[in-house]
């Protein structure tokens, strides 16, 4: 008997849909640009953050790979902050859930 | 004015926000603390040396990158643990006052504006949505196609299946990065519906013409409808892998593209 033909196993999009983290790029580019805007006693001039665009984009456009090696440490500590949280924050709903919530 | 007020995120809340245990916050400063501003509102902030956060030290800082992310990643790191809140208003990076008390003021003087916002954002989180054209994985699809043999009655036409085959393997840069732009907009609009609100992120999309990234999106989900989310995500993204589009999911985010003005920088 021939194998059964699938040409995507579900393996594949899990993969693809992984627990993926957050790049830094998109921490920095969040953080910096789409915060709410309060004006607070300092302030960053507007060149200063196009400086910070300018390097973002020069980053992006030099590698596929937009980490630098350096950066794995913290972002790895990041990362399981997160998965810490989001573990934390399932069992809470999945609670809130069993208790009925509106 | 030896230090300085970090403001990380406002907070809907009816009760205080829990700090637990390993508090983080920006580096060299204290630990976070939650301020009352107004019932159910709440300033996350926490005390900075102006030596190291003071305007010369930012201006000085924001030339390194490497200090920049590090700082970034402090900055959300401490707004994601307030994402199971009624709602979280993410401060953009440096926002800091001189006192407590400047920063208290400066949300009271913004009240209206915060309110409108919170309301918008309230139990609800971000998840980014990214398409991208792997050439690889279409030309392997186009492999795949020629690879099983011709449909009976057909047997005869090995010569022009080659060619057919050439053809479609020449034919991977024009016709299916077109396809595949095509995709990308029947995803966004499908994934739309299943959100409360979306933005496209297109400046980051056109950034680099020749770039494999498709779309680039946010989707503001209800705080309990990731599930549904993910699985209808998941259920394009099988189809799509088979054509060479890699669909990934980031997230659950502050509401970061769904607070501000429309368009402002994104």
């Amino acid at each position: 008997m021939p194998p059964p033909r699938k040409p995507a196993t579900p393996n594949d999009s899990e993969r693809v849909l992984g627990d993926e983290d957050a790049s830094l790029l998109d921490v920095v580019d969040n953080a910096l640009s789409k915060g709410v805007v309060l004006s607070g006693d300092i302030t960053l001039a507007l060149a200063n953050v196009d400086l910070v665009y300018l390097r973002l984009s020069l980053l992006l456009c030099a590698a596929d790979r937009v980490l630098p090696h350096e950066d794995t440490d913290y972002l790895k500590r990041h990362s399981d902050r997160r998965a810490a949280r989001l573990k934390a924050a399932a069992r809470a709903s999945g609670g809130a859930r069993r208790n009925g919530r509106a | 004015m030896d230090s300085l007020t970090y403001v990380y995120c406002l907070v809907r809340s009816a009760r205080r926000p829990v700090l637990r245990g390993d508090t983080g916050g920006m580096p060299g400063g204290g630990g976070v603390r939650a301020i009352e501003v107004d019932t159910s509102l709440w300033l996350i902030v926490s005390t900075v040396p102006a030596s190291e956060y003071g305007e010369a030290a930012i201006e000085r800082g924001l030339q390194n990158m490497d200090w920049v992310g590090r700082l970034a990643l402090a900055h959300e790191a401490v707004i994601e643990r307030f994402l199971s809140a009624r709602a979280v208003l993410p401060m953009q990076l440096f926002t800091m006052f001189k006192s407590d008390e400047r920063a208290v003021e400066n949300v009271t003087g913004n009240r209206a504006r915060i309110v409108k916002i919170l309301a918008r954002v309230e139990r609800q989180v971000e998840w980014g949505v990214r398409l991208t054209w792997d050439e690889q994985a279409a030309r392997e699809a186009v492999e795949r196609k020629h690879a099983s043999p011709p449909a009976r009655g057909h047997t005869s036409a090995s010569g022009t299946s080659y060619l057919a085959r050439k053809r479609d393997l020449l034919d991977v840069n024009r016709t299916q990065l077109t396809a595949a732009r095509a995709e990308a907009g029947r995803l966004y609009r499908a994934m739309s519906r299943k959100a409360t609100d979306a933005v496209r992120r297109t400046a980051t999309e056109k950034a680099a013409p020749g770039s494999r990234l498709l779309l680039d999106a946010a989707f503001l989900v209800p705080a309990g409808g990731a599930a549904v989310f993910r699985a209808a995500l998941k259920d394009r993204g099988r189809a799509l892998a088979r054509q060479g589009l890699a669909v990934s999911l980031t997230g659950p985010w502050p509401p970061y593209n769904f607070i501000g003005p429309r368009g402002k920088r994104a």
